[in-house]
């Protein structure tokens, strides 16, 4: 199977004066199609890592490829591009944009490319609220919806541009276990119809466990990564 | 355009804010606009009553009491000259003093070419009683002169004339009314050829010169000089009037610093409110970023808020400094009704002041669109 990336030794440090190496040369795969968890503890690094396979963040060393483009050489513009083009973010927050409506949030990755949508677009984008069960509340504000309508919403909206990854960083964080469950299996359901690639950061090893792949990252380094079935 | 759509929303979700900024600009332009045309009009009205009436340029001879011949070439030469100058008029000027039964007065004897002079000093409508004089039996006098004496339409006046110990008898035919008392006082206006033969003239006193542009006066002036002879003096309006333009000039500064300062403030308030904007923002910044927003597009969003902004406060801000400017004439009136300073619309200053704002608006969400440019993903994602 086609390697969507492609991660070669990646390190990271923060901070000027006083340095705190966050990832220590952290290597590994992610195939197309493939539903990974990442697990750590906070302060693992986890999100760091996330941040710099998402282009958001640039690795001191070591190299990032996204479907086998190395990102090491590209300026901010063609970074911006290929997130728009190639990925889809997830967070723990829903970071809708208020005063925009659910619908409009949606299209919103499109609208940054394009001026107009055209109606087949516009019917994805329909299908996309069905496919996360919002077609009741399409037209509110973002504001003017639950906590699950507003991450289910955020998960629409990282599907619009159709892209080859998505990142998701905690996406049930700020949920119950209720709503955890659904989204996890909308997730899950995505990741089949449209045969996304799916790299999940989490906390929660009960949800871990029901992916295919489990990498654990504990001070910056893989301190687990595991097949499941 | 994305950065357009997103701009329009933000400003449509935050209604009060946007109101506020709208009508900070609005009442900078309406000052600006109120108060430009309040000195345009103040100076029109001013530069009008000073020489509206009168002669703008006039070329008399250069040695002092001399006539210049009545020489219909000449004419056509300055007539000609350049195509500012709206019209030409000769005069034969001389003084004299007039006799009725009662009272002896000095009198100033102006002769004109109606046809030209009417261009000129508006006898037409000047005129508020019988008719133009003709020839050298007839003339007319300002309604202060008549009102003094008594005199009435088909009375006769001895005029005695120094130079030539002459005395004449002439007829009033007419009465004008300058609005002047000196003029209304000691004109007393004949046609040309009447005041010719009553002041024994050879030739004219001066070629009087109206013009389009009434600031030019000087240049033209000098052209003029360089161009007609040694034997002709030119005079115009502007170098025996320089206390008015200097006073008329200080206004012009001033109203402009009030301008400037006025436009700095708005400038000021705009910037500071966008880049609170930008800060209230920045999640949804954060998060479009990340969804592939480039920086360019990030900071035309706050670009375009600025110019939104800057283009509804033009337009606001001109109807209201027009309203203004309206209710002062209105309310700001002589005893007679007038008001104090006539109206001045001028579109192309009010057009100047609109693009200015829109401008300064641009200008002044150059900051908050860098600052929007700048940043960074992580931190908002870190921090939301």
């Amino acid at each position: 199977m086609a390697k969507v990336l492609v991660l070669d030794k990646i390190a990271k440090s923060y901070g000027k004066i006083v340095k705190t190496q966050v990832l220590h040369g952290i290597s590994f795969d992610v195939e197309e199609g493939s539903f990974t968890a990442i697990i750590g503890q906070s302060g693992s690094g986890k999100s760091t890592l996330m941040n710099i396979i998402g282009t958001l963040d640039r690795p001191d060393e070591g190299n990032v490829s996204i479907y086998g483009k190395n990102t090491k050489d590209m300026d901010k513009k063609a970074l911006a591009e290929l997130r728009n083009e190639t990925i889809g973010f997830i967070f723990q927050h829903h970071y809708l944009l208020p005063e925009f409506t659910a619908l409009e949030n949606i299209l919103m990755p499109y609208r940054i490319k394009h001026t107009k949508v055209p109606q087949a677009v516009m019917d994805y984008a329909l299908e996309l609220i069905e496919l996360v069960g919002l077609t009741h509340v399409k037209d509110n504000l973002a504001t003017e919806m639950s906590g699950g309508q507003q991450q289910r919403t955020a998960i629409a909206r990282a599907l619009m541009n159709k892209p080859k990854l998505i990142l998701a960083d905690e996406p049930t964080g700020s949920l119950d276990s209720d709503t955890t469950e659904q989204v996890y299996s909308l997730l899950r359901k995505i990741n089949k119809t449209y045969n996304t690639t799916f790299l999940v950061i989490t906390h929660d090893k009960v949800v871990a466990q029901q992916t295919d792949r489990m990498i654990e990252i504990k001070d910056g380094k893989i301190e687990l990564d595991v097949t499941l079935d | 355009m994305f950065s357009f759509r997103v701009a329009l929303r933000f400003l449509a979700s935050n209604k009060l804010q946007t109101l506020l900024i709208v009508l900070g600009i609005a009442v900078g332009v309406s000052v600006q606009v109120f108060i430009g045309s309040l000195i345009q009009g103040l100076q029109n009205s001013l530069i009008d009553s000073t020489i509206g009436s009168s002669s703008h340029i006039t070329v008399t001879s250069s040695e002092r009491n001399e006539t210049v011949a009545d020489d219909a070439s000449f004419f056509s030469t300055l007539q000609g000259f350049d195509e500012r100058i709206v019209v030409v008029s000769k005069t034969v000027d001389g003084s004299g003093s007039m006799t009725t039964d009662t009272y002896t007065d000095p009198v100033v004897i102006r002769g004109f070419e109606f046809a030209q002079a009417n261009t000129i000093y508006g006898f037409d409508d000047k005129l508020i009683d019988g008719a133009l004089p003709v020839g050298a039996g007839e003339m007319m006098l300002g309604k202060d002169l008549v009102d003094e004496t008594g005199l009435s339409l088909g009375d006769t006046v001895s005029v005695f004339i120094p130079e030539t110990s002459e005395t004449h008898t002439v007829l009033l035919v007419g009465v004008f009314d300058f609005r002047v008392t000196s003029i209304n006082k000691s004109w007393f206006v004949m046609d040309l050829g009447g005041a010719k033969s009553v002041l024994s003239s050879p030739g004219l006193s001066s070629y009087e010169i109206q013009i389009t542009d009434v600031f030019a006066s000087d240049a033209l002036a000098a052209s003029l000089r360089n161009n007609i002879g040694n034997d002709f003096a030119v005079t115009e309006w502007q170098s025996a009037n320089q206390e008015l333009l200097s006073g008329l000039e200080g206004q012009s500064i001033s109203s402009l610093m009030i301008q400037i300062f006025v436009m700095v403030s708005v400038v000021l308030g705009i910037s500071s409110v966008l880049a609170i904007t930008v800060l209230q923002k920045s999640k949804q910044l954060g998060i479009l970023k990340a969804m592939g927003t480039n920086d360019a597009q990030a900071s035309k969003i706050f670009l375009f808020e600025g110019f939104l902004l800057g283009i509804f406060g033009a337009v606001i801000g001109v109807l209201l400094g027009l309203l203004l400017a309206v209710m002062f004439t209105v309310f700001a009136v002589n005893p007679d009704g007038t008001p104090v300073v006539a109206l001045y619309i001028n579109p192309a200053f009010i057009a100047m002041s609109a693009s200015i704002a829109v401008f300064a608006s641009l200008v002044a969400a150059f900051l908050p669109a860098r600052r929007s440019a700048k940043l960074d993903v992580i931190e908002v994602i870190r921090n939301g």
